[in-house]
């Protein structure tokens, strides 16, 4: 009777689907987000964003696309006066584009050089971008580091608003200007799936090879450490968002190796009806954007959300 | 106005069918991938309870319910792992009444579902308790290790019940026993795998998490299993109150782990 029952879960299978078409259909036509600029009563202050991609996908020029949109991203997030945003992607190619993610940020945010903002708005304990050297920028070996490698790189961009000034005076002038700008810094943090699980495995080599006698540990101490200067803290809110299209009408939320200490309290948004289907011979099109209007359907679900904290 | 008799007999019919129905569905279900390991997030009992107009603590023994028909699903279904979130750190600040009713639900109905020929006994299931027991009441820590103690020879399913749990508090417990292991063999060289063996879950031999599911339509894991979830566990929010939850809110569940079995390279 095995197989009888094999074919009525198929028929299942089959039945589901088209719900789930209908569902995808009645998604698609009903009411749309709220507007960027519409006030809401509640916003996160730290907003990450997911970027998934399917296992087989082979999208050769995907750097440059996320890049473009995560500075689509950060324009939306300044509009709407988030200050900190995470950007995450599984294996790091965020991670690895850091340099000319936050090269490309500066000459779109600021009025002079790079290298001048460079030096005056990256925290200098990011690690370098590349995985071979990520944490190099302790000067302990590796063989009696005592410090656990985070592979967390942190920019803090500030906005338009400064003017110009000469490299003599640079210093003076930008702390001058650091507190006359229009708008706060907005904080980038930028994370791959090393952050997570693998960081907090080397702050326990960490402990342990720092206090061998007494390797206590508790969740003060690990948050001092995952959250403090070098790391990064909890989102208020995720967008999962994956950039190649979905083969299916019903997508169901995974987190992709995110950061597990960081996620405690996020509030999660995913399309769980997204386009799909989209044929394309074109690379370049297969790249499913993260638009304004996911964005904004994103804040609208965190606005409504009730944030009871364990009462 | 039907007679006694009458509407006796078609609630009997009802119930027949509907258990004839059930057990069909599962036998459909059990045919394709079955998850190893389904976690709760037994979310909506207060809410459950407001909306019919009753206590609160009527709305947690009514949840209680549901997670034995739930288990009884999940065990028929061939799930051979379920935790449940059951009591979190943090909802210590909640009400003294309303912690104390908890406390007293979990006491008495531990020790009922482990007796000899309840429904642990029955299907096999060793029970565990993951979490700080030390901030339970003696009484509960009392009951929590008898339960423990009567399931211990159990060993064709697992129940991870959860109380009091964080997963901030469980990665802390798990760094610190790496950290000690590490001293001990002298190789300092943890490596995630390290934490992930002494994570509570894995301690007491539970599969990975493949579904996780949060119920009363709420989507955070508020600080549940945070990194046992966060790989390829598939999470599921249901806009049901636990109470309420039942097999047809599991159903598209099920389908959808399949969907994804099927899907994946070999």
């Amino acid at each position: 009777m095995s197989w009888l029952a094999s074919l009525v879960l198929s028929l299942f299978h089959a039945v589901y689907y088209v719900i789930n078409v209908f569902s995808s259909l009645r998604f698609s036509r009903g009411r749309p987000p709220k507007p960027l600029e519409a006030a809401r009563k509640q916003l996160p202050t730290h907003l990450a964003l997911l970027f998934a991609t399917d296992r087989d996908s082979a999208l050769e020029n995907l750097d440059e696309l996320l890049l473009e949109n995560i500075q689509q991203a950060i324009s939306w997030c300044r509009a709407v006066g988030i200050q900190r945003l995470s950007v995450y992607d599984r294996e790091g190619s965020l991670y690895g584009s850091s340099f000319e993610l936050r090269t490309r940020l500066y000459k779109d945010n600021t009025s002079d050089d790079v290298s001048e903002v460079e030096s005056e708005v990256q925290y200098p304990l990011t690690p370098p971008p590349s995985d071979s050297s990520a944490s190099s920028s302790r000067s302990l070996s590796p063989e009696h580091s005592t410090q656990p490698k985070l592979h967390a790189t942190t920019i803090v961009v500030s906005t338009k608003a400064k003017s110009h000034h000469s490299e003599k005076d640079g210093l003076r002038h930008r702390m001058g200007d650091l507190k006359t700008l229009a708008e706060p810094p907005l904080t980038l943090h930028i994370i791959s799936r090393r952050s997570g699980m693998p960081a907090v495995a080397e702050v326990a080599s960490s402990i342990a090879r720092s206090r061998p006698e007494d390797p206590a540990v508790t969740v003060a101490d690990l948050k001092s450490v995952l959250e403090g200067e070098s790391g990064f803290t909890c989102p208020d809110l995720m967008i999962v968002h994956q950039v190649t299209p979905h083969k299916y009408p019903k997508n169901v939320l995974e987190l992709h190796g995110f950061p597990p200490w960081q996620m405690s309290l996020t509030e999660f948004y995913y399309s769980e009806y997204p386009p799909w289907r989209i044929r394309s011979t074109d690379a370049r099109s297969t790249y499913v954007p993260l638009t304004e209007h996911e964005f904004c359907r994103a804040l609208d679900q965190y606005d409504a959300a009730e944030m009871r904290r364990g009462r | 106005m039907l007679p006694i008799f009458v509407s006796d007999s078609l609630g009997w019919f009802h119930g027949y069918a509907s258990q004839k129905v059930q057990d069909a569905l599962l036998a459909i279900l059990s045919s394709g991938p079955v998850p190893r390991h389904v976690a709760f997030i037994m979310d909506g009992n207060r809410r459950y309870a407001r909306s019919k107009h009753r206590v609160v603590a009527e709305g947690h023994a009514q949840g209680f319910e549901t997670l034995s028909k739930v288990l009884e699903i999940c065990m028929r279904l061939g799930v051979r792992c379920v935790s449940v979130y059951a009591f979190a750190i943090e909802n210590f600040n909640r009400s003294p009444e309303e912690v104390e009713a908890l406390m007293a639900l979990a006491e008495s109905k531990l020790i009922e579902i482990s007796k000899h020929g309840a429904m642990l006994d029955q299907h096999g299931i060793r029970l565990n308790a993951l979490g700080r027991r030390d901030m339970l009441p003696p009484n509960v820590r009392a009951a929590v290790e008898k339960a423990e103690e009567m399931t211990r020879k159990n060993n064709k399913a697992i129940l991870n019940i959860c109380m009091p749990y964080a997963s901030r508090d469980d990665i802390a417990s798990a760094v610190q026993t790496a950290a000690e292991k590490a001293v001990e063999s002298d190789n300092y060289d943890i490596t995630e795998d390290d934490v992930d063996a002494y994570m509570s879950t894995s301690a007491v031999g539970s599969p990975p998490v493949d579904i996780l599911v949060r119920t009363s339509g709420v989507k955070r894991l508020s600080d549940y299993m945070t990194w046992q979830s966060c790989e390829d566990t598939q999470i599921q929010f249901s806009s049901r109150y636990w109470p309420d939850f039942g097999l047809w809110d599991f159903v598209p569940i099920i389908l959808d782990y399949q969907r994804k079995v099927w899907s994946s390279p070999a």
